[in-house]
Order: C-alpha cells, then sequence, then structure tokens
C-alpha cells in the first residue's frame, strides 16, 4: 500500500466528513438505529426476559433477602424464606437441591423482575450446576376468591464440563414451633402433607405431575455438560383438590406468569403515571403500589388494608388510613377510596373509631383517610354516606375535651390517657392522638363543605381553632413536640405535627427542634430510630421528610428519601424495623404496607404537593428529575393534573394542569432566581420559589446557582 | 342418513306424525322437569344430611336447655375460654331474652374472646379474625348491655351492668367515656364510688401504676 495514497477506510472517513457519503452512511446506520429505538420502547415486560434474569444482579438492603408471593383479595401468601423454601403459615414447602446428595447454597437474593414485578426469581449453585427457580402467584383455584396458587418452575443447568446427578426434594413440612408467623386461619389440626399427581383425588398441598410420594416430592437428573431439566410444581395457599390442581397446571408456567406480567402491568396503567428519567425511583414507586395493591382483604363486599402479608394480616387503623392515601395519591381512586370506606367498619357505638385498643389516634386518621380519598381528583359522589360518620367522630372527640374540662385534669382539653401497647409502648396522653384529632378535625370540615353542610362545616372548622390553641399551651413548656403530654414515651404521633397534621406550620421551630433531635439520636437526615441506637425504621420519618421539603430543608429532605430508597429488598419491599449494621429485621417481614405508602408519600409530594391551598410543584424534586420529569393523571385536591418540568443552561420550565388556586413552583436544587420575572408570576417566599395565579399553566424561570448546598 | 329423511320414512302421512310428536315432547319434557325437581330435592336433603358438613354452632345447641345452655356458658368463660363459651351463650340469650344476668354475662364473654388467642398446631394465633371481627363484636357486647341495663331492677343490679360496660371502655381505652359510666353507677350503687374515684386519679396521672377493677 502506497503510504501517500490513502486508504479506503481513510477515503470512506474523509468522504464522510465531507458531506458525500452522510446520506450513504445514515441509510446504512438507520436500520440499527430503529431497532435499537425499538427495543428501548418496547413494553418493560417483554424487554425482561427470565432467561437472562441475573436475580444476584439485584441490591437488597437487608441481611436475609425474601420475597412475598401475593394477590389482591388473597387471604394468604406465601414467602421466599431466605433458604429458598415457600411457608405460607400453614405449611412449608422444602426445597432441597443437590448434586451428588451435597447441598445447593443458600440463595443470594430473592429478586422481582425489575426490583417491583411480582414475578420472583432466585437462584441456587452447587459446583458444576446451577438451579434457577422462578415464581409467582394468581388467584385460584378456580371457585375460591380468597386464595392463590404459585407458579414455580425449577430448572437444574449443568454449567461444568462433566455429568452432574442432580437431585432435587421438595418436602411439605408443619410450620416449626418458632415460625415467623402463622395463618389467621391456620386450622387445630394440621392438614394432610400430601403432593398431588395425576389420579390422586384428595385434597393435595401441592400438585407436580412427576409422581411424588406423599409428603416428599423427589426427581433426580443426569445432566450431560450443558444440559438443562426443568420440573413445574403448583402450590395452592390452601389445601385443593387435585383435579383443579392438575387443571391448573395444565397452563404452561410461562404463560402463567405472563399473565402475571400483563396484570401488574395493566394495574400499573391504571394509576398516575411517573416519568422522572430515574428508573430506581420508578421501580420503587411501582413497587409500592404492587404492596399497597396486593395487601389487601376482601369483607363482604368492600375491600380493606392489611398490615402485612405475612405476620400483621390484620386491620389498624394507623396503617390502613396511610395505605389508602397512598393509594389515592398514586391514582389508584377507586382502590382508596374502597379501603377508607373500610375502615368506616372500625368505628364505636360512642362515634370514635378504634382498632387497636388504646389507639386513640383512629378517629382522626379515619376521618383524615376519608378526605385524602374522597376528595382526590373530585368529591365523590357518594361523599354523603360518609357525612355521619365523619360528623360521629368528631362530636366524640368534642365529647372527651368537654370532660376533660369538666374533670380539671392537668391536660383536660387533650384527648385522654391511651396505652397503644405499641409505637410510643406508654400509658399516658399521647400528643400523637390530638394531632391526628386535629388532622380529623379539618377534613371533616372538608368533607362537610363538599358534601354542602357548609354550618356544620365551620363548627367543626371553629373547634379546630380552639383545638389548636389548646394543643399551643400543652406544647409550651416544651422546646419541640413530646411523645407524651406527660412526657414520656417513644417518639411517634408526634412527628406528625406537620404533616400531615398541619398542626404546626413548616416554619414553626418546633418542628425544627423535633427534627434536629430525631436525627441527631439517627446519627444525621435520614431514617429515624426506634428503640435503640441501631434499630432503623423505615417510615417513622418520613413524614419529618415532607415536613423538610416544605420548609425548604431539601437537602435533609433528600436525605430521607435516598434513606428510603436505599432500604429496599430486591423484590422493592420494604421492612418496619431493622438493624441498621446487620441489616436484620428479624422476625417483622417485609413488605411492611406503610413503608410503601410512606416512599409513595415523600416521592409524590416531591413533585406535586396539595395538602394546604396552594400547589406546590417541584418541592423536592432532585436535580436528575430536572432533565424533563413528566407526570401524568395525578389526582389532586382541585382535579387530575399532568405536569412537565425541565431544566435546560440557566432556565427552568414548567407546564401543568391549570388548577383554581395559586401554584407554588420550586426551582432546581442549588438554584435561585435570577432577576425579574414575567407577569403574571410573582415571586415567592424564598428565593427558590416563584408564585403562579390561579389558572396558569406554564412558566419559564431564569436562574442562576445558588451559591449555597441545597 | 340425514334426520330429515328418517324422519320422512317413519311419518306417515304429515299432520298426524306432527301432532304425535307434539305430545311425546310434552310428555318428555314433563318428565325431565318432574326428575329435575326430585333431583334438586334429593339433593337438598342430602346436602342438609351431608356427614361432611359441620352444623352450625345454632344447630348444634338448638335442643339444649337456656339454663343448662348458660351455665356451661359461665362454666367456659371462668375457664378462659370465652370464645367456646360464644355458641352456649347465645342459646341462652335466645331463650331467655329478658333476663339480664345471660345478657350481661354474654355481653363480657364477647368482650373477653376479642381478646382471647388459641392455639393450632405449635403456634398460638388469635382467636378472632382481625380488628374488624373484634369491633363488630364490642359494638354486639355493648348493645347486650344496654339491654341488660333496661332488663336490670335492681338499683345494684343496674349499677352492676354499668360499671361492667365502664371497665370494658377502659379496657379499650375509653377512659373518660368510662368514668361517665363509673360515676352513673355510683350513684346507683355507692360501692362502685370508688373505681370512679380511682380512675379520675389515674385521669389526671396517667402513669399510676395500677388499673382499676
Amino acid at each position: 500500500m502506497n503510504p501517500a495514497q490513502p486508504s479506503g477506510w481513510t477515503r470512506a472517513w474523509q468522504a464522510l466528513h465531507d458531506g458525500r457519503m452522510r446520506r450513504l452512511t445514515l441509510l446504512a446506520v438507520l436500520p440499527g438505529i430503529c431497532m435499537l429505538a425499538a427495543l428501548a420502547c418496547a413494553p418493560v415486560a417483554e424487554r425482561s426476559s427470565p432467561a437472562t434474569f441475573d436475580p444476584d444482579s439485584v441490591p437488597d438492603a437487608y441481611h436475609a433477602s425474601t420475597a412475598a408471593l401475593m394477590w389482591p383479595g388473597a387471604t394468604r401468601a406465601f414467602q421466599i424464606t431466605s433458604d429458598g423454601d415457600l411457608y405460607n403459615g400453614a405449611w412449608r414447602v422444602r426445597v432441597r437441591p443437590t448434586v451428588a446428595e451435597a447441598p445447593a447454597r443458600r440463595p443470594k437474593v430473592i429478586a422481582y423482575e425489575e426490583r417491583w414485578r411480582p414475578v420472583a426469581h432466585w437462584r441456587r449453585l452447587n459446583d458444576g450446576v446451577r438451579w434457577d427457580f422462578e415464581a409467582a402467584a394468581v388467584p385460584g383455584p378456580e371457585g375460591r376468591d380468597s386464595g392463590l396458587v404459585v407458579s414455580l418452575q425449577i430448572r437444574a443447568t449443568n454449567t461444568g464440563r462433566m455429568v452432574r446427578e442432580a437431585g432435587l426434594t421438595l418436602d411439605l413440612e408443619e410450620p416449626e414451633p418458632d415460625a415467623p408467623f402463622a395463618a389467621f386461619d391456620l386450622p387445630t389440626a394440621s392438614p394432610e402433607l400430601i403432593w398431588g399427581s395425576r389420579g390422586v383425588t384428595d385434597s393435595v398441598l401441592g400438585w407436580c405431575a412427576s409422581a411424588p410420594d406423599g409428603s416428599s416430592l423427589a426427581v433426580q437428573w443426569s445432566l450431560a455438560p450443558g444440559e438443562a431439566r426443568g420440573l413445574h410444581v403448583v402450590l395452592p395457599s390452601y389445601p385443593a383438590p387435585a383435579r383443579s390442581l392438575e387443571r391448573f397446571a395444565r397452563v404452561a408456567h410461562s404463560r402463567r406468569t405472563q399473565t402475571v406480567r400483563d396484570h401488574w402491568r395493566s394495574e400499573l396503567e391504571r394509576g398516575t403515571h411517573f416519568e422522572l428519567g430515574d428508573p430506581n425511583v420508578e421501580a420503587a414507586l411501582k413497587a409500592a403500589v404492587v404492596v399497597l395493591l396486593s395487601c389487601r382483604e376482601r369483607r363482604g363486599d368492600g375491600w380493606v388494608p392489611i398490615g402485612s402479608p405475612f405476620h400483621y394480616r390484620d386491620v389498624w387503623l394507623r396503617d390502613g388510613a396511610r395505605a389508602a392515601q397512598a393509594l389515592a395519591l398514586a391514582g389508584y381512586t377507586h382502590q382508596s377510596r374502597e379501603l377508607a370506606r373500610g375502615l368506616i367498619e372500625l368505628q364505636w357505638p360512642n362515634g370514635a373509631f378504634l382498632s387497636q385498643r388504646g389507639q386513640l389516634d383512629g378517629t382522626g386518621q379515619a376521618l383524615w383517610a376519608c378526605a385524602e380519598t374522597f376528595l382526590r381528583p373530585s368529591a365523590d359522589p357518594k361523599i354523603t354516606t360518609i357525612i355521619e360518620p365523619a360528623r360521629r367522630g368528631w362530636e366524640w372527640i368534642e365529647r372527651q375535651r368537654a370532660l376533660g374540662r369538666s374533670t380539671g385534669e392537668r391536660f383536660g382539653r387533650m384527648l385522654p390517657y391511651a396505652d397503644p401497647r405499641d409505637n410510643e409502648l406508654v400509658r399516658a396522653q399521647l400528643a400523637g392522638s390530638d394531632l391526628w384529632a386535629i388532622a380529623g378535625y379539618r377534613a371533616a370540615a372538608r368533607l362537610l363543605t363538599r358534601a354542602g353542610h357548609e354550618a356544620l362545616a365551620a363548627r367543626v372548622d371553629s373547634s379546630r381553632v380552639a383545638y389548636l390553641l389548646d394543643t399551643e399551651q400543652a406544647l409550651a413548656p416544651w422546646p419541640d413536640v413530646p411523645a407524651s403530654w406527660q412526657g414520656i414515651g417513644r417518639d411517634w404521633g408526634n412527628v406528625v405535627a406537620c404533616y400531615p397534621s398541619r398542626a404546626l406550620e413548616p416554619g414553626d421551630p418546633r418542628m425544627k427542634s423535633l427534627a434536629r433531635r430525631l436525627w441527631t439520636t439517627a446519627g444525621g437526615p435520614g431514617l429515624c430510630t426506634y428503640g435503640g441506637q441501631d434499630s432503623l425504621h423505615f417510615y417513622l420519618g418520613a413524614d419529618l421528610g415532607v415536613w423538610a421539603m416544605l420548609a425548604g430543608a431539601r437537602g435533609a429532605a433528600d436525605s430521607v428519601l435516598a434513606a428510603t430508597l436505599h432500604w429496599r429488598s430486591a423484590s422493592g419491599g420494604a421492612a418496619e424495623i431493622f438493624s441498621r449494621t446487620s441489616g436484620d429485621y428479624g422476625r417483622n417481614l417485609p413488605p411492611h404496607p406503610t413503608s410503601a405508602a410512606a416512599l409513595i408519600s415523600l416521592i409524590r409530594n416531591a413533585v406535586i404537593e396539595d395538602g394546604s391551598d396552594t400547589l406546590r410543584l417541584t418541592l423536592g424534586a432532585r436535580r436528575e428529575w430536572w432533565r424533563r420529569g413528566r407526570i401524568s393523571r395525578a389526582p389532586t385536591r382541585w382535579g387530575a393534573i399532568d405536569l412537565e418540568f425541565a431544566h435546560a443552561g440557566d432556565e427552568a420550565t414548567w407546564s401543568w394542569t391549570a388548577v383554581p388556586v395559586w401554584t407554588a413552583l420550586t426551582l432546581p436544587p442549588g438554584t435561585r432566581l435570577a432577576g425579574p420575572l414575567a407577569p403574571p408570576l410573582r415571586e415567592g417566599p424564598r428565593d427558590d420559589v416563584v408564585m403562579a395565579p390561579p389558572g396558569t399553566r406554564e412558566a419559564r424561570v431564569r436562574m442562576t446557582p445558588s451559591g449555597a448546598p441545597s | 342418513m340425514s334426520r330429515k329423511r328418517q324422519t320422512g320414512r317413519k311419518g306417515g302421512t304429515r299432520a298426524p306424525a306432527r301432532s304425535r310428536s307434539r305430545f311425546s315432547a310434552r310428555r318428555l319434557w314433563l318428565g325431565i322437569a318432574t326428575a329435575a325437581a326430585a333431583l334438586l330435592l334429593l339433593w337438598v336433603i342430602a346436602d342438609r344430611r351431608a356427614p361432611g358438613r359441620a352444623p352450625t354452632t345454632v344447630e348444634q345447641h338448638a335442643d339444649l336447655d337456656p339454663e343448662q345452655a348458660h351455665r356451661r356458658a359461665v362454666a367456659l368463660q371462668r375457664e378462659k375460654r370465652a370464645h367456646e363459651s360464644l355458641p352456649y351463650f347465645r342459646r341462652a340469650a335466645a331463650g331467655l331474652p329478658n333476663d339480664w344476668r345471660v345478657l350481661a354475662n354474654y355481653a363480657v364473654a364477647l368482650h373477653d374472646a376479642t381478646l382471647e388467642a388459641r392455639s393450632a398446631g405449635k403456634v398460638s394465633v388469635m382467636a378472632t379474625r382481625n380488628s374488624l371481627e373484634r369491633a363488630a363484636m364490642m359494638r354486639e357486647s355493648l348493645s347486650l348491655l344496654d339491654q341488660a341495663e333496661r332488663l336490670a331492677e335492681r338499683p345494684e343490679d343496674r349499677a352492676y351492668v354499668i360499671a361492667s360496660r365502664a371497665h370494658r371502655l377502659v379496657i379499650w381505652g375509653f377512659a373518660r367515656d368510662a368514668l361517665v359510666e363509673f360515676r352513673h353507677a355510683a350513684e346507683l350503687d355507692p360501692n362502685w364510688g370508688e373505681v370512679a374515684a380511682e380512675l379520675e386519679r389515674r385521669l389526671e396521672d396517667p402513669t399510676r401504676p395500677d388499673a382499676p377493677r
């Protein structure tokens, strides 16, 4: 080759630069670009082929990785244990993969697809053999509306260079005495531990086409190098006729899992759509919705929220109200109202709402849940059905305050003492009972106004003002907000003083002191501790995160969000309490619905907050969300809205559905307003907030770095 | 062979054949309907008598003498088997609807059942399913106490029923509602005065160690 002459490639390169081959190259590359674009735009479910899905690549914050196989309305769920077994509170399916009788190692993690879609995957390894497990829950078998059936596919692959003798045993066993949970409807006599197969007509606890023997299912495979063999079993949550399971198993596992993927994709499409350019946050939101929708049980024609798929299979007002609100914020209006309506069943003849002994915050929580769900995005046509319960609830609290005044108690104007045997863990007059009651008063007044009972609404509102004054007096001796008016107890209900109670303004110095006290104990803004320095609580401090957003402490708010995003399992759920150092949650198993609700509340309020009479947008939006954040069909108290926001160069832009109230627009982190604003925009209370009058649909603002840490 | 051709060959003249056919069809339908009705009746009877179907608690104790049912219920309640006592109380209350003692005892048993655990296999679980069920039981319990209060004639009996209600209210956390009840009971029977005073002291200082009994 003559070095003086350019080579063919160099000529082509020069031609490209000259512009002669640009069109040609574009034509050649275009199909590739189109294929990549098509891949990027393809539905997520189709992209994540289980065959290519490596569960061990998914992070899990906890020491023991577990996952739930659950379904809305089912009254039992299976836990995939950290040992790789399945347990439903009534029996255990012990899974023992071996190679030459050597047991496989425990799974590293149990992961959902994309850390949210409830098709669970886990791997166990022997020398030379990889065991891949895939499981999903679907309702059934037919004729049962409170059961579920797990379709489990197990696949052994010889990854070595020599023939391996692989064995797999699935034993049905009774629960151990120290099992972390038991089914609420566990019969006194244990069910017969028996597998079903072809020709068996009995009631069985599992089904497999391979001939099992009583309580044990065993297969043995001789695997050549590269060879893979699989086994499909189905596991009902209740004993089921073998024939109905046989019919169930006729549908291939791959079709079952596809049904699950399709179902949850369609469920998530029904809610608010968050496009934040932050896959971790988007997946966390989806996982939280899956948990909340799954942790519901039927009660007659209605639905109620439960405290866990496993050990807290009961209804608590303090958790149920949060679950209902979070679903309302996430765009599940119908489901959230059903849950709120379910909580009304917990009203007592005296008008109070109480789910557990000594938990007097229930009345405020029930009223709050009703307003949060029945008024968003517009008043429910059946709002009148909850007016009477709301009125009775308010009257009960007013009666308590009147009785207390008449007895001359020191804190007689506050709710009486309570012994919740949980949370504050003390018998005292709990601040949380009153702070929730105040939230309930505001909620009741809003409900009554929208239902046309203005006079009663005015009475409720006026009683709220009086209650606030009494609260102010009770708070007077304290530098922040104590757990109880007697000054004893663990911090719990007092944390809601600003959000959601709004008894204190975001700028109240007592809120700042409370946050400082709790975060100092915890080692900094983020999760709060509960009970001990090493004991982190997932959702206790989430309300402080929203307070921090409202107070303009964006760095602190973001630390809370970051901590909640971190402390999740590979299946996207979060525990309630766990060790900071070991990540051990003990017997308090994830996923916890209130943790899911806290995460939804934090993320949603970071972009759209509508608790007061001002719509607040991008209150805590993270820097990466500003590349182009889009939220569609978000229910607010002024209708469902769409929002887009972006930051490019020195300009921030917002476009949103007009609302009949003022909108506060918070600038991207680390920026402040540069120069005068174009009408109709006005300067806000801080240099990173701009106010838009009612009816505004878009805003464009020039910014400059604030020079101060956000 | 087609059905049309087969009918044509057997039919003879058209009209009589059709008439016979209609008559046969009516008889056939009548027979089917009778057989179906008979089968339905048999199925209903069989279902009622099926050995696998457990009789309801009302059926179980329907023949039991109400007094006897009450004694059995109270015995079970004393053994802290409140949940088991409920079917007997139900029978006793149905048979003795105007006996305030039966209704008051039944009310207390319902309350106690909301706090009861049971053992299933090797583990212990709540005897009731969830808080909705417990709240419903407490509503029923309070309603029974209202009825018992109306039925009790002697002031001390009414005071006992009212104090029973107050005691349950304290347990569930309604201390001020309970105080109103205890004071009312003390008006009818001064023996309840000290309990009311103790609760008043507790309301003033919730950290006091002893619960009112």
